[in-house]
């Protein structure tokens, strides 16, 4: 296998709102779909960090789509650096799941950072 | 953590310390180093890399351990003293009925309610009542009415109403909304009537099932576990619910209220040192042994070295039975005990010497007091009296009498017979004062007996009036007939015994 060469992307911060998949009725919700970071030109991308904020008390689940990727007790003042990152393909979405209410503040925020590996071959 | 989340909770946590090595539980602040361990729980006592010794066990180097109360086989003082402090003004008032809690200054409130337990009926356990904890503010001197009934027990502070709900059938009271709230157990309603499940103390009320009652919550804090359900029988308080088919009734409910003073101090109130010492920190001092403190007048009660000293703050240490009477009293000569005996008065016997030459009445004895109220109806105080001395060339007579604040009481007078002239003689007088009733216008008879060589004498005064709500100063007068022959004797001791209850 060759070695990777990562290429790091600009990282993308996002502020939760009120939730509407109807998966996370009542609470704030970070969504974040791949389709609109502009990569459909990669096979597969990778968000290899995340940091967020939000009401203290309430943990967050993080989900690919309509699938659970990462949960954490405290979702708040924490930040993930995972020994496997989270891996992606372009028009997947990320979901974060806050258990916190809208009626809590602040609204949380997240912070994701992307990479590729440039070794692998790309679409077009 | 495997998650990749840097700040995570868990929860499961298991530590396989080994008993040698680096192994166990560390805390340090702000990071490791030499003299940063502030705390670490160790299968074996050792070293850690930075050159910290810990000990075996849990240790907590820094600051306060906080807790509600603290179970443990041993204690050892290392190096000590123990020093305990409280704050002074805090206070727990349980109300088990209706009444009013007035607070003496502005502070808080903790309060535990539970709400009364329903009645079963002939089908029916009854349900439990409700448990309620919050907090409040409460401002000095307002009264504040607590309510006990059959709806809830409740009571509303400076900004909040605080209501556990009690159950009115067999269902478990719920629909409190306050802090820290726990429903009752519900009665059992199938076959043979089961309790209801008592009220929540630390947790929930179990539900009463058929012929079993249900299990109150648990005891949390200075809050009390809740009442178990009945079996053929009524709840037990606070708040458990009836059960069987008599329709037994429920339990009443209970509010429990921690008040503490905004801005109350904190004060010694107990200290089990190896030897006196003063507290750095406050100045405050305490003696070797085991001492309590009341703040009010310093030290309360001490066990040093063997000897239990006692302090209370009129000087008058009680020994009180279960009904809180006093079955011993320990007045500012002795002690007293009721009807079981008597124990005399420490110490018994003054050696002063008195002479007596005149011809008239002449102390010749100490001032003995008795303490207020220490006469009980049927005490007897006898002073007795020996000493020896010269008769007169010219023989004369010789009389004693009790000195009281009344007079001089029951006279006995030795006939001039009782020594011939010059010759010396010894004597003795016991003088008895016996109480008849106690009160400002108490009465106590008084009888005198002298002995002197060749004499015998004897006088006894009837309901001498005697305030036994004051102190009472008892003491031995006696006068020669006449100075002629130039009479003499001298006293040599006197002992005053305490009899009765």
């Amino acid at each position: 296998m060759a070695d990777q060469l990562w290429i790091y992307l600009p990282p993308i911060s996002i502020t939760a709102a009120a939730d509407t998949t109807g998966y996370n009725t009542g609470n704030w919700t970070g969504t974040l779909s791949t389709s609109s970071m502009s990569l459909s030109y990669l096979t597969r991308f990778e968000c290899y960090k995340m940091t967020i904020d939000g009401p203290i008390g309430f943990e967050l689940s993080v989900y690919i789509d309509d699938k659970k990727w990462s949960h954490t007790a405290q979702g708040w003042a924490n930040e993930w650096d995972p020994a496997h990152a989270m891996p992606l393909q372009a028009g997947m979405t990320i979901y974060l799941f806050w258990t916190a209410p809208t009626t809590t503040s602040p609204a949380p925020t997240a912070t994701l950072w992307f990479r590729y590996d440039s070794s692998i071959a790309q679409v077009g | 953590m495997g998650s990749g989340w840097n700040n995570d909770q868990i929860a499961l946590l298991v530590l396989n310390a080994q008993a040698t090595g680096y192994s166990g539980l560390f805390v340090y602040s702000p990071s490791p180093g030499p003299g940063n361990l502030i705390g670490s729980w160790a299968a074996a006592a050792g070293i850690d890399p930075y050159g910290n010794s810990y000990p075996a066990g849990l240790s907590v180097d820094l600051g306060v351990l906080e807790g509600v109360a603290i179970a443990a086989t041993t204690m050892t003082l290392d190096p000590g003293p123990f020093l305990l402090y409280g704050n002074i003004n805090q206070t727990v008032t349980v109300f088990t009925t209706t009444g009013t809690f007035t607070p003496p200054g502005n502070g808080t409130v903790n309060v535990g309610f539970y709400g009364a337990g329903a009645a079963g009926t002939a089908h029916a356990g009854g349900g439990g009542g409700e448990f309620a904890n919050d907090t409040d503010t409460v401002t000095g001197s307002t009264p504040y009415t607590i309510t006990l009934d059959s709806t809830s027990t409740r009571a509303t502070f400076n900004t909040k109403t605080i209501t556990a709900h009690s159950a009115t059938s067999a269902t478990g009271a719920s629909g409190s909304t306050n802090a820290v709230h726990y429903n009752g157990g519900n009665g059992s309603t199938t076959g043979f009537a089961g309790g209801g499940g008592g009220a929540g103390g630390g947790g929930p009320g179990g539900n009463g099932s058929a012929g079993l009652g249900g299990s109150g919550g648990p005891a949390g804090g200075l809050y009390p576990a809740g009442g178990e359900g009945g079996i053929v029988a009524a709840g037990t308080a606070p708040g458990g619910g009836g059960g069987g088919a008599g329709s037994f009734a429920g339990a009443a409910g209970l509010a429990v209220i921690v008040y503490t003073e905004t801005g109350g101090s904190l004060s010694l109130v107990a200290a089990i040192a190896q030897g006196p010492g003063t507290d750095p920190n406050t100045g405050d001092t305490y003696d070797g042994g085991v001492e309590t403190f009341n703040p009010a007048f310093g030290s309360g009660v001490q066990m040093v070295g063997g000897i239990l000293n006692l302090k209370t703050a009129n000087g008058t240490p009680q020994f009180q039975g279960a009904a809180g009477s006093a079955e011993i009293i320990a007045g500012a000569g002795g002690l007293h005990a009721g009807l079981s005996g008597y124990i005399n008065f420490s110490p018994a016997a003054d050696f002063t010497n008195f002479t007596v030459t005149a011809a008239s009445f002449t102390q010749c004895s100490k001032n003995w007091s008795i303490p207020a109220n220490d006469p009980q109806v049927g005490t007897v105080y006898r002073l007795t009296v020996e000493g020896s001395g010269t008769q007169g060339s010219t023989a004369q007579t010789l009389t004693f009498a009790l000195g009281v604040s009344a007079g001089n009481e029951a006279s006995a007078g030795l006939l001039n017979t009782f020594a011939a002239a010059s010759t010396n003689f010894t004597f003795k007088v016991v003088f008895e004062v016996t109480f008849i009733t106690t009160g400002s216008s108490g009465t106590a008879d008084i009888s005198t007996q002298v002995q002197g060589k060749n004499g015998v004498a004897t006088g006894f005064t009837t309901a001498v009036a005697f305030d036994t709500t004051s102190a009472v100063t008892l003491k031995a007068q006696a006068e020669w007939g006449s100075t002629t022959g130039a009479p003499t004797f001298t006293s040599y001791h006197s002992v005053l015994e305490r009899i009765g209850p």
